[in-house]
């Protein structure tokens, strides 16, 4: 499985990479990019199983980079997850209208991100 | 404007999570201490409300927590890094915050900066980690 990261901090993206591994997906590879025409590249490449983006970034941030990603009858189907500081109800439910198949506020743990990545790979329980 | 009842429980609630799950470390509030020699963060945020927040942090724990959250030993933690990883704390920290105390609300929230420190702001409290201090300051429009 190969993840792409895509936030503008570079501690982050090490960050959400080491609580990957924690959450069990240490077998995955992991590619990164600091925002979404960067990211759009890498999903673009063919090789993306899962991406994890955040919202607030420069060029093009998450909303534009999720209405790219299910804009393309191609690129839709890879699971996407926002991971962000921004956890008020009308984010949410935008982004998940945009095509979002989970959302993870920060602060998170290990587990709720296992939780979360299973859920929108199809292994997790659904839920409501 | 006037500052929420529920702001100082939900900074302690939002300080004990960011720093258990995404810093490795325990913080406990404390009476005010200001650190000197320490690294601050501001993110500004715009909306209802409207503010800023800044996060103080003292040098040893600035170190510490960014070798939590990076996995990396104290000594390998760089100058950049501790200025990322105290933006980022801010960031975090500030959105988790108004995501409480307002949930249906729409705030956009700026980009972190590396800021002075403020002790003088309304909304102020210190807590005491067992690496260092760390305080956080908030102001209302």
């Amino acid at each position: 499985m190969t993840v792409l990261i895509v936030d503008d901090s570079p501690v982050m993206r090490t960050f959400v990479r080491r609580v990957m591994r924690l959450a069990g997906f240490g077998d995955a590879e992991y590619v990164e990019a600091s925002d979404g025409c960067e990211g759009l590249r890498h999903v673009q490449s063919g090789r993306v199983d899962l991406v994890l983006t955040d919202i607030n970034m420069p060029n093009m941030n998450g909303e534009e980079f999720l209405e790219s990603l299910h804009a393309s009858d191609v690129l839709r189907s890879i699971p996407a997850l926002v991971i962000s500081t921004d956890a008020t109800r009308d984010r949410m439910a935008r982004m998940m209208a945009l095509g979002a198949r989970g959302y993870i506020a920060k602060p998170f743990s290990p587990e709720a991100l296992r939780d979360e990545v299973e859920r929108a790979l199809g292994g997790g329980d659904e839920r409501s | 404007m006037s500052v929420p009842e529920s702001l100082l429980p939900t900074m302690h609630d939002v300080l004990r999570d960011v720093l258990e799950q995404m810093f490795f470390c325990e913080a406990l509030p404390v009476q005010c201490r200001h650190c000197q020699n320490g690294i601050a963060a501001r993110v500004r945020f715009d909306g209802e409300p409207s503010g800023e927040l800044t996060v103080m942090l003292s040098r040893e724990l600035a170190v510490a927590a960014s070798a939590g959250f990076l996995a990396e030993d104290n000594e390998e933690v760089t100058a950049s890094q501790l200025e990322q990883i105290a933006c980022e704390l801010a960031n975090i920290i500030c959105g988790a915050i108004l995501s409480r105390l307002h949930p249906n609300a729409r705030v956009g929230l700026s980009p972190p900066e590396i800021a002075a420190a403020d002790f003088t702001a309304p909304v102020h409290q210190c807590f005491e980690t067992s690496e260092g201090m760390l305080a956080v300051a908030i102001r209302m429009n």
